[in-house]
């Protein structure tokens, strides 16, 4: 039987985005295990909750990541609306489901840049980032930041969305049309492209689901779930399709992506056709007690969150499981049997936040 | 357009007794449930422990509480994913759980102090 080779791959390595550690157990140039470690930029935000007054945590659950911000904000704000029984203003809801979209967008072109980085494409990734720079724009014009939008509090929205931003957002939108087609027919048709993501760790559709794969990953493996269905903020109102593919590669994975790109846009279509005048937040009477989960379907996948409020102005737990965790296993499983080349498009298909994953 | 605020998921709390942890989370399995997060709440006597599984927009919790000192089977058996939870749970909040498939020994969270989300830590912090 031939040695294996432990080989320590991050936290920081060239083609490591986020601070990740594996020791990686080989056989020549094949991979049969992969440990897992964490812990490098673990920061206690859960913990901060004790701390913190309940109005006030949402800015630290915003900063649990800097991609997905918006959305965690709002997933603990759910959690907290759920928990003290508040009925948000139908405005905060459809500007929640604009701002979380814009979110979405901006994130999967992230991947997608750093996707082509991984495999060589350098002039892909810029195309992708001079893309995602317009959307960053248009986050900024209506929120003030770029990374932090600061507009999600318990009880709905802090800014309003005029009529004239959002004919710009559409704008943006249409004029980005000819620049993702181009993006979108690379990654789907270049030879070279195919040649590395094609047939590349392949996740079946029963391990994905019994691994507890969530998002894109789950989803390019024929599982239709997609938790915006569940109808939450304006959800319920919009017309959309659970996008899905067959093949469980990588290539299927940057596939699912490239489509909600064009779903996220849609649905902004939808949101700025439907939403009506109205108030921008209800006042939170009481204080928080007794327990609630809320579910967001961020860019990467389901989060779950999960708040205890015990009738002071400080809750007594916040916890929140994150897509990134949940696809750990699955990354594991189509890891092994891989080679040590393919491991970057690997890591990087279920698209990791750790930021996220050690809060 | 005005928003429809019921959304279609239902949720459920069932508190049970660890003896029937694996039981329960069999037949879960064998109705078809995912399983969504295993969730630590530290409590007064040790550590609550809460599985939640969803088939798609139904989500059931299983809630069971762990004394300290006291043990608790992996559910690894029934789900492989679960080992990470697992893993988490065990390095963060010192629950000794037995029998996880892909067990890490406490070197899955690359932290200075040994469980520090134990009750016992933070007390041991708070008093500094």
């Amino acid at each position: 039987m031939k040695e294996c080779t432990v080989i320590p791959f991050g936290p920081q390595h060239p083609v490591l985005p986020e601070p990740l550690h594996f020791d990686l157990v080989l056989k020549d140039e094949t991979i049969v295990d992969a440990i897992p470690q964490i812990g490098y930029i673990h920061r206690g935000l859960e913990l901060l909750v004790e701390k913190r007054e309940y109005q006030d945590y949402v800015f630290v659950a915003e900063r649990i990541c800097g991609i997905c911000s918006f959305m965690h904000g709002m997933g603990y704000c759910m959690a907290v609306e759920d928990m003290m029984k508040i009925s948000v203003p139908d405005r905060a809801l459809y500007l929640r489901t604009l701002w979380s979209e814009l979110s979405r967008i901006h994130s999967h072109l992230l991947w997608l840049g750093l996707g082509a980085d991984a495999f060589g494409f350098e002039n892909l990734f810029m195309a992708c980032w001079r893309s995602r720079e317009l959307i960053l724009d248009l986050i900024e014009s209506t929120t003030g930041g770029r990374v932090i939008f600061g507009s999600c509090m318990v009880g709905g929205v802090r800014r309003d969305v005029d009529d004239a931003a959002f004919a710009q957002i559409i704008s943006v939108l249409d004029s980005m049309k000819k620049e993702l087609q181009t993006m979108t027919d690379i990654f789907l048709n270049d030879v070279s492209v195919r040649h590395r993501l094609v047939g590349v760790g392949i996740l079946s559709k029963k391990d994905a689901y019994e691994l507890g794969a969530v998002g894109p990953m789950l989803r390019a493996s024929g599982v239709a779930l997609d938790t915006r269905k569940r109808g939450y903020a304006a959800y319920g109102e919009l017309d959309f399709k659970v996008i899905t593919e067959g093949s469980g590669d990588c290539h299927a994975r940057a596939a699912v992506r490239i489509h909600e790109i064009y779903q996220s846009i849609d649905l902004i279509r939808q949101v700025a056709r439907q939403i009506a005048p109205g108030d921008l937040f209800v006042k939170p009477v009481g204080l928080p007690s007794g327990e609630a989960f809320a579910r967001v379907e961020q860019p990467r996948g389901e989060a779950v969150y999960f708040v205890r409020g015990n009738g002071t102005k400080f809750l007594e737990r916040f916890r929140v499981r994150t897509p990134t965790f949940a696809n750990v296993p699955p990354m594991i499983k189509v890891m092994k049997g891989s080679t040590l080349a393919d491991v970057p498009n690997l890591v990087l298909t279920i698209d990791p936040c750790i930021s996220c994953t050690e809060r | 357009m005005k928003v429809n605020r019921e959304t279609i998921e239902t949720q459920e709390m069932r508190h049970i007794e660890k003896p029937l942890l694996l039981e329960q989370c069999a037949k879960l399995y064998a109705e078809g449930m995912r399983l969504v997060q295993i969730l630590a709440v530290n409590s007064p006597d040790g550590v609550e422990m809460s599985y939640t599984f969803s088939k798609e927009f139904a989500m059931v919790n299983l809630r069971l509480n762990v004394i300290a000192g006291e043990s608790l089977p992996s559910i690894t058996s029934v789900w492989k994913g679960a080992f990470l939870y697992e893993n988490e749970i065990k390095d963060l909040f010192g629950v000794n759980i037995e029998n996880i498939s892909v067990d890490y020994r406490g070197n899955f969270y690359n932290v200075a102090k040994k469980h520090p989300f134990a009750a016992a830590a933070r007390a041991k912090s708070e008093d500094r």
